[in-house]
Order: C-alpha cells, then sequence, then structure tokens
C-alpha cells in the first residue's frame, strides 16, 4: 500500500508519452521478423501440421478422410517393409564415417598441394553439379552384369557380379554412388576450413619433427573439428532425404526391399498403394528421427564449441 | 515383371469360377492357381532361363535397355518400340509386310479360336467427382467415331477398334487383315488389374527375391498371402 502511493505519481508522470510512442523502433523490429515468420509458419509449420493431422486419417486422398487415432503408427509397427526399410536405414547411417573421412581425406591432399590439386579440386566437385537421375542412368550402364566395370574386372579374373541385382551388393552399390557424387561438397567445405589452420602450428610440428601423418593427426584434424561437425550433420540430413533419385532410377528398391529407403517408402505408400494417411504416417516417424538425429549431432557440436 | 507373367496364366488357365473368386479377393496364393505360376518362376530362375542381371532395374527400364543396346527384341510382355504396319510398309513396301494371328500349338493357321489372347489399347475413364460428366462421354463418343478414327487409322497407323473404318483407303493388305481379325482371340480383362496395390508390390519385389535366389516360391507365396491377410484386415478396421 505504502509502495503504491510513493510510485504511482512518479511513473505517471514520467512515461508520458507511453513507451511504445516512444519507441517505435522496438515495434519496427517484430516488422522485420514478420516475412520470415510467415514463411516459415506457412511453408513449414502449418504442412507439418497438416501431415501428422492426415497420419492420424485414413484417407484415399479424394474422399472425406476418416479419423482412426494411432492405427497407421500401430499398422506401421508390423509392418515387414518398413522394418526392413528402417534396418537399412541404420546400415546406411552406419557408414556415416566414410562419408565424411573420405572428403576430408582428399581435401587435406589437396591441401598439402600433392601434384594436380588444382585439377582435382575441380574434378572432385563435378559429380556435385549433375542431377541423381544423370548420375543413376550413367552408373547403370557401368554397373549392369555385362557393364563396363565387370568387364573391366574380368581382366583381373574376377568373375562379374550383379551389383544392382544382388540383394547382398546393391544397397552397398547405391551407397557407394551416392558418396561418388555427393562428396565433391564435403572437400570443398574442408578446404574452406583447412585454410584458417594456422600455417605456423603446422611448421611449428614440423620443426618438432612431426612426419606428415602426425602433422594431419594431431594437429590438422583437431583444428578442424568443428567443421568435420557440421559436415557429419549436413551429409546425414542428405543421406536421408536425397537419395530418392538414385534409387529410383538404380534399383526401383529391390531386389526385394534391398534399397529401400526412408523417402522411397514414403513415395510407394502415397504414389502407388494411394495411402497418404499411412504415408504421413511414415513421414512423421521419419521426421522425428531425423530431428532426433540433428539435435544430438548439433548439442555434440555446441558442446565442443564451448570446450 | 511377374505380375504380367501370373496374368499370362491367369488368362490362359483359369476357369470362370477362378476369375470371379480372384476378382473379390476369394483366392489364397497359396492355391494352384496362384502358387503354380510362381513355383515355375522359380524353377525358370533356378534354369537360367532369364538373363543375368535382368533384375537390376525396374523391369520396364530393364527392358528399354535391352531393346536399346539391341541385346534383345522383346521382354516378359514387351515388345521393342517396334514399328506398326505403317512405319514398315513405309520402308520396306506394303506388299512385304506380313502378319500373322497369335500363337496356337497344334491348331489349323487360319483358325481363330484356341489361340493364345492378344489384347492392347487405349483405355478411356471419366472420373467420378468430374463436374462435367456428360461432357467428357460426349468428348469420348465423339474420339471414338468412324471418320476421327479413320485419320488415327491412317496417319499413326493404329489398328482401331471401330471395324467402320475404311481400309481400302490406305491400300494395305496386313492393315486390312488385321483389322478382319479384331474379334479373334481376344482377352477377358487381366484378372491381375483386379489385384490390391499392396500384394501387387509384394509380388513384385518376391518375384525380384526369386530370380536373385533370396526366396523360394514357397516363401514368396507365403509372404504375398501373409500381405494379402494383412490388407484385408485392415480395409475392415
Amino acid at each position: 500500500m505504502r509502495a503504491a502511493t510513493q510510485y504511482a505519481p512518479v511513473s505517471r508522470g514520467w512515461h508520458w508519452p507511453r513507451p511504445g510512442f516512444r519507441e517505435p523502433e522496438r515495434y519496427l523490429g517484430y516488422l522485420f521478423v514478420l516475412p520470415a515468420l510467415a514463411l516459415i509458419i506457412l511453408m513449414r509449420i502449418m504442412p507439418l501440421a497438416q501431415g501428422a493431422r492426415i497420419s492420424l486419417t485414413n484417407w484415399d486422398g479424394i474422399d472425406e478422410p476418416i479419423y482412426i487415432g494411432l492405427q497407421n503408427y500401430q499398422n506401421l509397427m508390423h509392418d515387414p517393409v518398413f522394418r526392413d526399410t528402417a534396418i537399412n536405414t541404420f546400415v546406411l547411417l552406419a557408414t556415416l564415417p566414410i562419408w565424411v573421412l573420405f572428403p576430408l581425406l582428399l581435401a587435406i591432399f589437396i591441401h598439402l598441394k600433392v601434384p594436380g590439386a588444382g585439377f582435382f579440386r575441380v574434378a572432385y566437385f563435378f559429380p556435385v553439379v549433375l542431377s541423381s537421375v544423370i548420375i543413376g542412368a550413367i552408373f547403370n550402364i557401368f554397373l549392369r552384369y555385362d557393364g563396363n566395370f565387370n568387364e573391366m574386372l574380368s581382366v583381373f579374373g574376377i568373375e562379374a557380379v550383379d551389383w544392382l541385382g544382388d540383394g547382398s551388393t546393391a544397397l552397398a552399390t547405391v551407397i557407394v554412388v551416392q558418396i561418388w557424387s555427393s562428396f565433391g561438397m564435403g572437400v570443398l567445405i574442408f578446404l574452406s576450413g583447412l585454410a584458417t589452420v594456422p600455417q605456423d602450428l603446422i611448421d611449428a610440428a614440423k620443426v618438432a619433427g612431426a612426419n606428415l601423418a602426425q602433422v594431419v593427426w594431431y594437429v590438422v584434424i583437431p583444428a578442424m573439428m568443428p567443421i568435420i561437425e557440421f559436415v557429419a550433420v549436413v551429409t546425414t540430413l542428405g543421406m536421408l532425404t536425397s537419395m530418392f533419385g538414385l534409387i529410383y532410377v538404380m534399383t526401383g528398391g529391390g531386389p526385394g526391399t534391398a534399397t529401400y529407403l526412408p523417402e522411397f517408402l514414403i513415395w510407394l505408400q502415397q504414389g502407388e498403394l494411394n495411402k497418404p494417411g499411412y504415408a504421413a504416417a511414415t513421414s512423421m516417424i521419419v521426421f522425428c528421427f531425423v530431428g532426433l538425429l540433428a539435435y544430438i549431432q548439433v548439442r555434440f557440436m555446441t558442446r565442443k564449441v564451448d570446450l | 515383371m511377374i505380375e504380367t507373367y501370373v496374368a499370362g496364366f491367369a488368362v490362359g488357365f483359369w476357369t470362370e469360377q477362378d476369375r470371379e473368386r480372384f476378382i473379390v479377393g476369394e483366392m489364397d496364393w497359396t492355391e494352384p492357381q496362384l502358387a503354380k505360376p510362381i513355383e515355375l518362376w522359380e524353377r525358370f530362375a533356378r534354369e537360367d532361363w532369364f538373363k543375368k542381371g535382368a533384375n537390376s532395374l525396374e523391369t520396364y527400364t530393364d527392358a528399354v535397355n535391352e531393346f536399346m543396346r539391341g541385346t534383345a527384341a522383346h521382354n516378359f510382355a514387351l515388345i521393342s518400340d517396334a514399328a506398326n504396319w505403317r512405319q514398315f510398309e513405309d520402308f520396306m513396301g506394303p506388299e512385304n509386310v506380313g502378319v500373322m494371328l497369335p500363337v496356337a500349338v497344334g491348331v489349323d493357321p487360319d483358325e481363330q479360336t484356341g489361340r493364345l489372347p492378344a489384347g492392347g489399347g487405349i483405355g478411356y475413364a471419366v472420373t467420378r467427382w468430374s463436374p462435367y460428366q456428360d461432357l467428357a462421354v460426349e468428348y469420348l463418343h465423339e474420339l471414338v467415331k468412324a471418320e476421327h478414327m479413320q485419320v488415327f487409322f491412317e496417319t499413326a497407323g493404329a489398328i482401331v477398334s471401330n471395324k467402320n473404318v475404311d481400309v481400302a483407303a490406305t491400300n494395305s493388305p496386313g492393315a486390312s487383315k488385321i483389322l478382319g481379325w479384331l474379334d479373334c482371340c481376344l482377352e477377358e480383362h487381366h484378372p491381375i488389374a483386379f489385384l490390391n496395390a499392396e500384394e501387387q508390390q509384394e509380388l513384385r519385389r518376391q518375384g525380384s527375391l526369386i530370380i536373385s535366389d533370396d526366396a523360394t516360391a514357397e516363401e514368396a507365396v507365403a509372404a504375398i498371402q501373409s500381405v494379402k491377410e494383412t490388407a484385408q484386415e485392415q480395409a475392415k478396421q
């Protein structure tokens, strides 16, 4: 009571005109954010919410959707095709170190100015600009049973393998082709990262008697850690969201379910089975899984940076 | 392409009763009408009837690749993008282009019964939700009129189902013969067209697994049957 009588007259007198009128820039700030916010809500949040809503329905895409609760999710848990796709996804994720270390190694070689470094820098990046359909078509010809690759192997007395038609090699083959088509981007990012590794550190290590392997292991890689982690996050997301074209063109998911990955499965459920609700349920699971992976990786990165 | 293969069996060997039971979903994959073709498919694969490597891609892409490379002129149910009578006649002369009835075993060459069925063509449909259904139907009636089919027949070389087209105008012995045979060897609608999407997908997957020796016919039949049962259960929910 006492406080009120003390402060009320003071604040009334001093804050006129009201704060909003005196500091319009505070509100102007919201105005600047508005377009970006509107786009995110319109293009990301709303479709996501719509997807979540559809995933709770049984829908043929034409008639009114019928609400069925979590039935789609329950059905997915018992769907052997979904199970196979999940296993393939984990196999794919287990290859992450290759996806990251391969371009890192090549970038280090280029950075250390191996002969022809300028040429390799361009050559490695070249596949990145090709569309996955074109890459798939090229490798179909190259890898087919009576194709060039098997012909080349026969020179060394190695028997022909049906790389894409054999369940035991198909997924690995598609992964190798995807690595080939995308590692150039990693090389580019690592090269720009390597440019920031202080030269005097490398020189000091050399003076101290370190050989090339030691310089790379004890100086270059620790200095590059944040970049390596960044590439790991981006690559993981890329693995789960950008292999559809290649699978569609190269294997059609086969043989059996050998090369089914989440995107391809969602497309089959939506496009061939005409079950938007079921496809949406799969999408929501994939979304949560990718979100969780990205969250863990980003947390890991920020923890390192804080150190 | 296993579904086309099974469809061939369905057309050739099933009774009318089999067809009806299949269409309403009462035929199980374990029954010989469906299991037998898959068993044979496995036997073909084990005895190397299939060209190695043909399983690596979607069947259609496979076939097209074979055609482009000139290593095959036909695959299961797909004939290479072969020229039609009109294109052949253009460069060979009408008198050098022959036509034949579908394959038959032990049947008189001119006999039109007892032959393998042949089919094909363009299908039209009007969507249920179309606001102008009458207009669409009217358009289709217009489209298949003899005078319009005549153009399609003469310029594109299509064999049209409207028998009122004027064959004399083309001066093609081959085309007139085929038009005269239009009633021969007709097939019923492929029963496989009534297969639901889930079973069809599983059939394809199992077909490819059998070729790559990752599944036996027995396992394939069991897997498709299980998909069928699950789909039927879910449809009831």
